[in-house]
């Protein structure tokens, strides 16, 4: 195979290498690598690549020394508004449960004589429409 | 990061006393994921304080269907992302400085030379991240690194997943140039 064919095979083989992980290598770049030292070097490259960045996790870097403080500060202070409010909310919670009851009950009554006014008008056009019809016979 | 069950579930019923133990335990981490998303240590210190803050009010919301540490991390990169938004609203200027910041020793080898060796790689991975464009740094630190899924990190970044994918494997090749004589020596 002439010099620039290889070249060409390198190129195609090397698009991949970054994806090595995520897809499997097509016949005939795994054929190339058979011959290439240079394409095999680079796929290793790869692969210690992802394993540094894979033990990246468990390397902490530290954090300033005054950080642990503040947040501990923040959440606390954080805490603490946050049962003020809620005290708050439980507290307006109950108010609100009182006031709704006492509507409820207002209402209740409100439409009862609302109810029976009605029921009193009816009774009472009734007769007088009885009464204006005798009075026109 | 190694937080007890019991300290989660201490949380979850609001223990204070648990919460302390548990920003104790795992701030540093939250710290580091932060840090190599945003890029600088004052950012990273505002994302850690508010995860913890946000972490007041979702702890409940943690079933341990997942490992604790990688509920954390999504929870840690979604307020990061966050920042970064608003951080490019605003058209902030970035201060890159990795010099600023150091790995905390590790206790993985018996071996010192050794040790310092992994050390140093690490800390030059660390360095060439931060190095990266900020879109292809997000991708390659939640994918490479903590080992998020695709999905998660497209839904995060609100990008389809075949972009994050590209971002992925070009982030790789910059690394792998930055870091060819290390990764050669491996």
């Amino acid at each position: 195979m002439s010099e620039k064919a290889d070249a060409m095979e390198c190129v195609k083989a090397r698009e991949l290498f970054p994806a090595f992980d995520e897809q499997k290598f097509p016949p005939e770049v795994l054929g190339h690598l058979e011959g290439c030292e240079e394409c095999k070097a680079e796929l290793s490259e790869f692969r210690a690549l992802s394993a540094g960045l894979g033990s990246l996790a468990t390397a902490d870097i530290q954090p300033p020394s005054w950080l642990l403080g503040a947040i501990t500060e923040r959440v606390a202070e954080t805490a603490r508004r946050r049962a003020v409010v809620e005290g708050a909310r439980r507290q307006m919670g109950r108010v609100t449960t009182g006031a709704s009851r006492q509507l409820g009950e207002h209402r209740v009554a409100t439409g009862s004589a609302l109810g029976l006014a009605m029921l009193a008008g009816a009774l009472l056009f009734g007769r007088t429409r009885k009464h204006g019809v005798k009075a026109a016979a | 990061m190694d937080v007890p069950d019991s300290v989660i579930k201490a949380c979850q019923e609001g223990d204070q006393a648990a919460f302390e133990e548990l920003i104790r335990l795992s701030h540093a981490s939250v710290y580091s994921l932060s840090l190599r998303i945003v890029g600088n240590p004052e950012d990273a210190a505002e994302v850690t304080q508010d995860v913890f803050i946000k972490l007041l009010r979702v702890i409940k919301q943690f079933r341990g269907e997942a490992k604790f540490s990688t509920w954390l991390y999504r929870v840690t990169s979604n307020v990061a992302i966050t920042l970064l938004r608003r951080r490019s609203r605003r058209n902030v200027e970035v201060r890159m400085e990795q010099e600023d910041w150091s790995l905390m020793p590790a206790a993985d080898s018996s071996d010192p030379a050794v040790a310092a060796e992994q050390h140093s790689l690490k800390a030059r991975l660390d360095s060439a991240i931060a190095s990266l464009p900020e879109d292809y740094r997000t991708v390659v630190v939640m994918k490479d690194v903590y080992g998020m899924a695709f999905e998660e990190i497209a839904g995060q970044l609100g990008i389809q997943e075949g972009t994050a994918r590209v971002r992925l494997f070009r982030a790789r090749q910059k690394l792998r140039i930055m870091l060819h004589d290390e990764l050669a020596a491996e």
